[in-house]
């Protein structure tokens, strides 16, 4: 049969960070197995889709993009299961992200993504979502009172953000920034990668809190109608080294934020910012504060779906 | 001020068949709305400890909108950002087929966009996306895209006729807008 | 050879006279189609194109400019700095300049300007004994800081089009340029007046009351102290700062100078749709000439290939700028940015140009291109209001074009001119 030149994958942010990196790991390896055969290139900044990561599921669908390691948030517009993965302190560590998307709960979901025309490969990391602000240090819920905190767009995290009594606010990336840097909002959340290539100490963030409230797995998957026309011997090969490069990619996601390796932990810290962590006893409050939307949410989300879940983290 | 001509938008009234009355009507009552909607959220950071911020998918959606109805206005005006420098080069025969040719184009490009834009609709309908920010069924904000990209052609159609049956093309003077 | 069904077809259908965003999109769409990538990109990227959050600015800046331009506060802008200049030779028409800089401050748009200082100020000219069409020359030029001196819907769309260069440090970095392209117009502006005896008709008339006239003017003078005062303090983000200056000044027509009436307010509306539906179709339709070009790998091949020449990084300048002159003669600033960004951005890149120099050293060639015949917005607009032939303008406009591009040329040498004030204020 005959490929096309170039497979477009597209990610939300390219190399050097760690979601970048697993995506051209993952390219690396087919072409090097298919000697050369199939062609795979990296798109960062949901170029593909004209910068809207949202956009990203359907396009894949419709077979405008070929394949992708997207975001579990970012597609859960088209997959509503994948709010799972926002439900308010549902994993309280990386064991637990491993026990929910190697386990039946992910499966699941895999299957569910078969269904809408996108074939799911592998599960990618893009990292625990840590909060951070320029006020103060926040060790328990009542910290965030009336702190503004730009969050991204989804309805779950206006509810988890409202429920702990700060002023939840959305606004493009773009935005953010000056928007942190003038005091228009008061803290920001995402991965602590982020924090540090976009050196967020500098517009003020001094307060981090290690809190680990969502975690944001990635998948790497493939467009159902280009998926189709590989042979069963190249669909392999193409699986196969989504799963390694995806492994590769959890590795590095969580190099140097854990504490048998807290390097970049300590770089963060050596910038002038204070790194709350959090005893389970106070992570049990915050858990408390946003327990009525995790209720509300398990039920929209499929409560057969979410007990899954919650029995592969306790049996962890 | 109001009785002289704008100078940014000459001949203010387009010589249509049907008036422009609704693109008019429904574009003037979304600006208003982006004006009280973004107004609101000021107000609410400020006076209030309620957060508004999620009306941004409602702004961004009265701005396609806006858009849309905007070019079918420009359109029905004959006031879109186009080059007739070259083709008023041509003699009057040639010019005319120019203009038909412009026109063939706006009819041919929207109505890719009504196609292939209520393939979309159809799909977000299907999967049952949400909205990323509110979690309100997509469909119905993308729907404005296909929706008004139907009224630009109308007024395309109604430009050609009107450069089909008048003599001589009329004298183009688009709008530069920054 | 479907790079090239690509340009020819958007070439063919610009030359015919399509509009620009038609002859964009279809031409991405045959591209889209002969590489088989997908026709739904179409619809996806004409939507994704303008339903951007930052793009919200545009419609709000654009009704900013109508309102003010009806409220009548650029007449008492004029009065007030009449108050102050007094009735020299020259001097009217350096006042001219002045108010237009300083609605550049309030309005985002060149046309927008012309309209509301032309509108304002032709027959005071006319009455000082400056001939019309130096009056519109003036106007025109003077228009065009606009673009620059923040706020400036040049520099949304650029921000929209190069994320790594944020609005506010754009607007913090077009301030010190549009000042410095504001001086560079006086200058000559003055010379020709002084040399031909310019605006001596009234100059025996006694100059307007100080204290009056600033009572007046003050609404006009706090609005860009509000707009740029407020984005600067973190009060809100630009889209809301135009929605405050879109409540402010119809507080101002309504309630202090009671030049507005609802009606006004509804065409207002109508027409800021309209410009921003002008302006937002092409956005729309140039992101699937966008897509289509880049996901071909269309604009990198041709940016690589413009370096692999090994010309030094001034030459290139040069030719890029020689390039956007041409292109300037048929094309508006818009156009000019959404077609030729995507092939320019990779050029910079490599060079490693500060992508915020470049946005407003590219919106500058742009404002000089809006009083550069024959394709002349701002001129356009003024010598309607003046009514005069465009071409009458020629002889006063070269000095001012030239002038314009002597801070060009600083801007290339002393990158500084546009990086310091947004370095100091935290946005770089
Ligand atoms: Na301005
Ligand atoms: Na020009």
């Amino acid at each position: 049969q005959t490929y096309k030149p170039e497979y477009k994958i597209s990610t939300v942010v390219g190399a050097p960070f760690p979601w970048g990196l697993m995506a051209e790991r993952w390219a690396t390896i087919v072409k090097d197995k298919s000697g050369g055969k199939i062609n795979m290139k990296v798109y960062p900044g949901a170029s593909l889709v004209g910068g809207d990561q949202t956009k990203e599921f359907t396009a894949m669908r419709q077979g405008v993009i070929d394949m992708a390691v997207g975001s579990t948030i970012n597609w859960s517009p088209q997959v509503a299961e994948l709010n799972l993965f926002s439900l308010p302190f549902l994993m309280p560590d990386h064991k637990a992200i491993d026990a929910i998307t190697q386990g039946p709960a992910g499966k699941k979901i895999f299957e569910i993504i078969g269904s809408k025309d996108v074939v799911p490969l592998a599960w990618g990391e893009n990292g625990f979502r840590e909060i951070s602000n320029s006020k103060r240090d926040v060790k328990k819920p009542e910290d965030l009172k009336g702190l503004k905190i730009r969050v991204v767009g989804s309805p779950l995290y206006n509810e988890t953000f409202t429920a702990l009594g700060a002023n939840p606010t959305q606004m493009s990336w773009a935005d953010a920034q000056p928007a942190l840097s003038t005091g228009a909002v008061d803290g920001q959340e995402n991965p602590l990668t982020i924090f540090t290539v976009a050196k967020l100490h500098t517009v003020g963030q001094k307060h981090v809190t290690l809190w680990g409230y969502v975690a944001d797995p990635l998948i790497f998957a493939v467009s159902k109608p280009v998926w189709d026309t590989f042979s069963p011997a190249d669909q392999q090969i193409l699986r196969e080294a989504a799963v390694d490069a995806a492994k590769y990619g959890v590795e590095i996601a969580r190099k140097g934020i854990t504490a048998a390796d807290p390097s970049v932990l300590k770089e963060i810290e050596g910038l002038g910012v204070t790194i709350t962590r959090l005893t389970p006893e106070e992570q049990k409050a915050f858990q408390a504060a946003t327990k009525p939307v995790y209720d509300k949410w398990k039920a929209r989300i499929g409560a057969d779906l979410v007990t899954q879940a919650e029995k592969s983290v306790a049996a962890r | 001020m109001s009785n002289e001509p704008d100078p940014l938008l000459m001949n203010q009234e387009p010589p249509v068949r049907v008036p422009l009355t609704f693109e008019r009507v429904v574009a003037a009552l979304a600006m208003g709305a982006l004006c009280l909607i973004t107004l609101g959220n000021v107000f609410a950071r400020y006076l209030t400890n309620y957060s508004f911020a999620f009306t941004e998918e409602f702004s961004i959606a009265l701005m396609v909108v806006v858009t849309m109805l905007g070019a079918s206005i420009a359109t029905a005006a004959d006031r879109n950002i186009r080059i007739t420098w070259f083709a008023n080069m041509l003699p009057p025969a040639g010019r005319r087929v120019a203009e038909v040719i412009s026109s063939l184009a706006i009819i041919t490009m929207f109505g890719l966009l009504v196609w292939l834009g209520g393939r979309l609709v159809w799909d977000e309908y299907r999967f049952e996306v949400t909205s990323p920010g509110l979690g309100e069924p997509q469909w119905v904000y993308t729907l404005a895209l296909p929706l008004l990209a139907a009224a630009v052609i109308g007024r395309a159609i109604g430009h050609l006729v009107r450069v089909w049956r008048a003599r001589k093309v009329p004298k183009h003077e688009s709008v530069e807008p920054i | 050879m479907i790079t090239a069904a690509l340009f020819l077809c958007f070439l063919l259908l610009f030359i015919a006279g399509t509009p620009v965003g038609v002859a964009l999109g279809l031409a991405g769409c045959l591209a889209i189609f002969m590489a088989d990538l997908g026709l739904m990109a179409a619809p996806t990227n004409a939507y994704t194109g303008i339903a951007k959050y930052p793009l919200l600015a545009v419609p709000m800046f654009v009704l900013v400019g109508a309102i003010f331009d009806r409220s009548g506060v650029a007449l008492r802008l004029v009065n007030f700095t009449s108050a102050i200049v007094g009735r020299r030779a020259g001097s009217l028409a350096a006042v001219t300049v002045i108010v237009s800089m300083f609605l550049g401050g309030i309005s985002g748009s060149g046309p927008a300007n012309a309209a509301a200082v032309g509108g304002a100020m032709i027959g005071a000219l006319s009455r000082a004994g400056y001939p019309r069409a130096f009056s519109a020359s003036v106007i025109g030029a003077a228009a065009a800081t606009d673009i620059l001196i923040p706020p400036s819907i040049a520099l949304i769309i650029y921000s929209v089009l190069v994320p790594q260069a944020s609005v506010p440090a754009l607007f913090a970095a077009g301030m010190i340029p549009g000042i410095l392209a504001g001086i560079a117009l006086i200058v000559p502006v003055l010379y020709v007046s002084k040399k031909n005896g310019f605006g001596l008709a009234e100059k025996d008339l006694p100059r307007p009351p100080f204290w009056k006239s600033f009572r007046e003017a003050i609404w006009g003078l706090l609005a860009p102290v509000l707009i740029l005062g407020g984005m600067r303090a973190g009060w809100f983000t630009p889209t809301e700062a135009a929605v405050m200056a879109v409540l402010y000044g119809l507080f101002v027509g309504f309630v202090i100078y009671r030049s507005l009436t609802l009606r006004d307010v509804y065409e207002m509306f109508v027409e800021a749709a309209e410009i921003s539906g002008v302006i937002l179709i092409v956005v729309a339709l140039a992101a699937i000439f966008g897509w289509a070009g880049s996901t071909l790998g269309v604009f990198d091949h041709a940016a690589n290939a413009i370096v692999a020449t090994g010309g030094n990084q001034y030459v290139i300048l040069t030719l890029l700028i020689i390039m956007l002159i041409v292109i300037g003669m048929f094309l508006d600033g818009v156009s000019t940015f959404l077609i030729l960004l995507p092939l320019l951005m990779p050029i910079a890149n490599k060079f490693g140009w500060d992508p915020v120099w470049f946005g407003v050293l590219l919106t500058l060639k742009i404002a000089i291109g809006q009083f550069t015949p024959p394709m002349a917005v701002n001129l356009m607009v003024s010598c309607r209001i003046a009514g005069v032939p465009m071409e009458s303008t020629l002889r006063w406009v070269f000095p001012m074009i030239a002038s314009m591009f002597v801070v060009l040329i600083l801007m290339v040498i002393f990158p500084e001119i546009a990086l310091w004030l947004p370095r100091v204020l935290g946005y770089l």
